[in-house]
């Protein structure tokens, strides 16, 4: 694996956070995240990191500002809008997923029910962001 | 006696004698002077007759002379030739000569000549010897004889057959021009060079109302409207300044009975010797009538034109009434909807300038709703005076209703008040008949409209209604679903990581007891997946193409997961193509197929699928050799969470889903089935 791969993992589900860090830890996936309740702490966080992440992980349903909300303003932004967002959603409702396209989503990942098929989709997607070569500033 | 005295005596006597011989002689002297002047006297005459004689021969008219008893004695060769008798041949009596007719006159004539002594200008027929009738005019004059006496009569005798044939020819013509004149339906007149009527013809008196007599004393300006224009008045000078001869134009007149009367005019100058005017002949054709029709007619042109584009029935209607009120001059008029259904009565009237709108039952009384009920139009000359009346408005006298009809119906009224009585005619009832029945058509495709505007706004309601009742059913399904799903993604999750941190304690049973949980949580999964393509079937709109149901069914085919099955597939006959969309016919397929494959119980699992043209319908069937279906369950089994048999694989979806498919457009979903022999599911699909 090529260098420690930085993420934003915005998610309001406290479980899924979780399951998404152990799946690192069990992997042994070197990466360094930061965790966002909601789309307003992501952008607080955004603004006080020094060096901007590599990619983001992006829940759709969430309180306040939703993934999809979120992910407009991100595109919007001259900085931050090159920063590849993924999302990461229970919908498979064909709406969203056109919605989140059209918005600039780097990907679209169905979350699946059970806990292995959620590991081998956030390795694949590991694997491929992390010989991906990302913007930096 | 004395000698003296008889000598004095015989001496008186003897100068007597010789007075009277000397009488005698100055009597004889006398005598014998007056024979010298009778002689001369009658040879003056005689000279003088023959002087007459000569004369009378020689002129050209017929001379006759008579006695006074008509006996011609004398006449002249142009009197032989005009009587065709000769007196010198054979007596000649001028009373025998007489027309039956004028005897009287002629007998008149003759004792005038016998007392007066003369008569002038004596017109009269005669025969002539052949029996033709000749018309003569003479001038007679007794001839006295010597002592003043009157003894003869002569006369000039003048052929007038030809004048006086001319003459009846002139009047005949005359009559019959008067005629002509007086039946013609144009007014004639002729009028003097002040403008004053000398002749006036029937038309003419009896359009203005006025008799001849009182036209002789008016003028053509008496009788003019005031609004006539300048170019008439130009016209007319023109005409008295010889710089035309005629004109033509359209006049208003004013009838005695101050109507106007609108007329089309035809002017010409009748000219003196010196060219000056003498006359006007007028002709003048009474254009009321017809330009009270041109008027209606523009009027209703103006009104079609006007309401046209219009297709909103309160807008029409008050530009309809309004549009009578100025035409006819009423104070109110309404146009009034008749829904006989409802019994009610929409009034929108155009009253004094304003708009009102009204709705009446049109139970209650009233004029107009008996015409409503009727159909025939009413005109109430005296309102106070009509029980039938209503009182709307407080200063209506007279009321005019005229119903609109369409197609047998009463659909409406027009309805007209005036606060005059006896304000309303014959001609408005008229006019306003027209006027219903030109709107007719309108207004009925108005109501239509407004029905259909109504229908389509509550269809619209509904339809917003049902979207939003839609969007919500499938915003719940959907939220549902997701908040449903998080839970259940965490439960596997702290589940899987629980019995990854036990591993090491777990026995046999505990895993097995693990492995219902996550059973338990994968139907869960699969339930609530369900309810969302449940949820979706009708709610979503998919690009509908023709779709060959032959893919579909080899593309459900290799999406079946578990390939260890044998599984034969038979088609009997190429499925069709139809217009569709691929999420919903997948669907259908995949359920059915699906549904079947899970319900055999064989090792050799053989479905058949068949397609029957039914004309409007394909009817398709899938066959299974399962389990077969108890004819119970048959109505059962397509509603919604209904299982049959309990099955972690199966969500009781599948075949309300197909139902609901199916039933989106618009076919029907039925199955036959012997229990442990295998069920056949039907469906059709309009093509």
């Amino acid at each position: 694996m090529g260098k420690k791969l930085s993420l934003l993992l915005i998610e309001d589900d406290e479980i899924e956070r979780m399951k998404f860090k152990r799946v690192c830890l069990n992997n042994n996936l070197k990466c360094l995240i930061h965790e966002a309740k909601n789309g307003e702490t992501a952008f607080e966080i955004l603004n006080q990191l020094q060096e901007l992440p590599c990619l983001i992980l992006l829940d759709l349903n969430m309180p306040k500002m939703n993934g999809l909300e979120f992910l407009k303003i991100l595109k919007e932004d001259e900085k931050f809008k090159y920063i590849p967002a993924i999302i990461m959603s229970s919908s498979n409702n064909h709406e969203d997923i056109k919605t989140s396209y059209d918005l600039g989503a780097a990907g679209y990942m169905l979350k699946p029910l059970r806990v292995q098929d959620y590991e081998n989709k956030i390795l694949s997607i590991f694997n491929y962001w992390s010989t991906n070569e990302l913007v930096h500033q | 006696m004395s000698k003296e005295k008889i000598k004095i005596l015989e001496n008186k006597l003897q100068l007597e004698v010789k007075k009277r011989e000397e009488l005698e002689n100055v009597l004889q002297e006398k005598q014998e002077e007056i024979l010298e002047v009778n002689a001369n006297l009658s040879k003056l005459i005689d000279n003088q007759t023959q002087e007459l004689e000569s004369i009378f021969e020689n002129i050209i008219d017929a001379y006759v002379l008579m006695d006074l008893y008509g006996n011609v004695l004398k006449m002249n060769k142009a009197a032989i030739d005009f009587f065709e008798y000769d007196c010198n041949k054979e007596p000649f009596n001028v009373t025998k000569i007489i027309y039956e007719k004028d005897t009287e006159y002629a007998f008149d004539s003759f004792s005038k000549l016998q007392t007066v002594g003369y008569f002038k200008d004596y017109k009269a027929r005669i025969y002539t010897k052949s029996k033709k009738v000749k018309w003569v005019q003479i001038n007679a004059k007794t001839v006295n004889d010597k002592d003043g006496k009157p003894t003869f009569a002569h006369g000039i005798v003048r052929d007038i057959s030809n004048t006086v044939k001319q003459n009846l020819l002139f009047e005949n013509q005359k009559k019959l021009l008067d005629v002509i004149i007086n039946n013609s339906p144009l007014g004639i007149v002729l009028a003097d060079n002040k403008k004053r009527f000398i002749k006036t013809n029937n038309a003419f008196q009896k359009m203005l109302g006025y008799s001849e007599e009182e036209l002789k004393k008016l003028t053509i300006t008496d009788i003019s409207a005031k609004n006539n224009n300048e170019k008439i008045d130009d016209q007319f000078s023109k005409l008295t300044n010889n710089e035309l001869n005629s004109f033509s134009t359209v006049k208003e007149y004013v009838s005695k009975t101050n109507d106007v009367v609108i007329s089309k005019i035809n002017i010409s100058a009748v000219k003196n010797k010196n060219s000056s005017l003498k006359y006007l002949i007028g002709f003048i054709e009474d254009i009321t009538e017809e330009s009270k029709r041109e008027e209606i007619l523009e009027f209703l042109n103006g009104l079609m034109s006007s309401i046209l584009g219009k297709t909103d029935k309160t807008e029409i209607s008050f530009d309809i009434s309004q549009k009578i009120i100025d035409l006819l001059g009423f104070d109110v008029c309404e146009i009034v909807f008749y829904n006989k259904n409802k019994q009610i009565l929409n009034y929108l009237s155009t009253k004094f300038g304003e708009e009102f709108a009204d709705l009446e039952d049109a139970n209650e009384r009233g004029i107009v709703a008996i015409v409503a009920k009727t159909g025939e139009p009413i005109i109430c000359n005296d309102v106070s005076k009509d029980d039938r009346y209503i009182s709307a408005y407080p200063t209506t006298k007279s009321e005019i209703t005229v119903p609109i009809i369409y197609n047998d119906e009463v659909i409406g009224i027009i309805n007209g008040e005036s606060s005059q009585t006896n304000f309303f005619t014959k001609e408005h009832l008229k006019t306003l008949t027209t006027i219903a029945n030109v709107i007719g058509t309108k207004l009925n495709s108005a109501i239509s409209l407004e029905q259909k505007l109504n229908a389509e706004k509550e269809k619209g309601n509904l339809l917003r209604s049902l979207t939003k009742t839609n969007k919500e059913l499938k915003d719940f399904a959907h939220i549902v679903s997701h908040d449903l799903k998080s839970p259940l993604r965490s439960m596997n999750a702290v589940l899987n990581w629980l019995q990854e941190d036990c591993e090491s304690f777990l026995n046999e049973s505990m895993r097995s007891q693990f492995d219902l949980l996550f059973r338990k949580i994968d139907k869960m999964d699969l339930l609530i997946n369900g309810i969302l393509s449940y949820a979706s079937v009708d709610k979503v709109d998919r690009n509908v193409v023709t779709i060959d149901l032959n893919t579909i069914v080899k593309e459900v085919l290799e999406d079946i997961p578990s390939p260890s099955d044998k599984i034969t597939v038979n088609k009997k006959t190429t499925l069709p193509k139809i217009k569709g969309d691929h999420f919903r016919l997948y669907q259908l397929f995949q359920n059915l197929i699906s549904n079947a494959l899970k319900y055999i119980d064989k090792e050799e699992k053989i479905i058949t699928i068949d397609c029957k043209d039914r004309n409007d319908f394909w009817e398709i069937s899938i066959k299974d050799n399962g389990i077969g279906i108890d004819k119970k369950y048959h109505s059962k089994i397509f509603e919604v969470f209904q299982m049959l048999e309990e099955s972690d694989e199966s969500s009781g979806i599948g075949l309300s889903i197909v139902k609901k498919i199916v039933n989106f457009y618009g076919g029907k979903v039925w199955l036959a089935s012997k229990l442990n022999e295998g069920t056949t599911f039907f469906f059709t699909l309009p093509k």
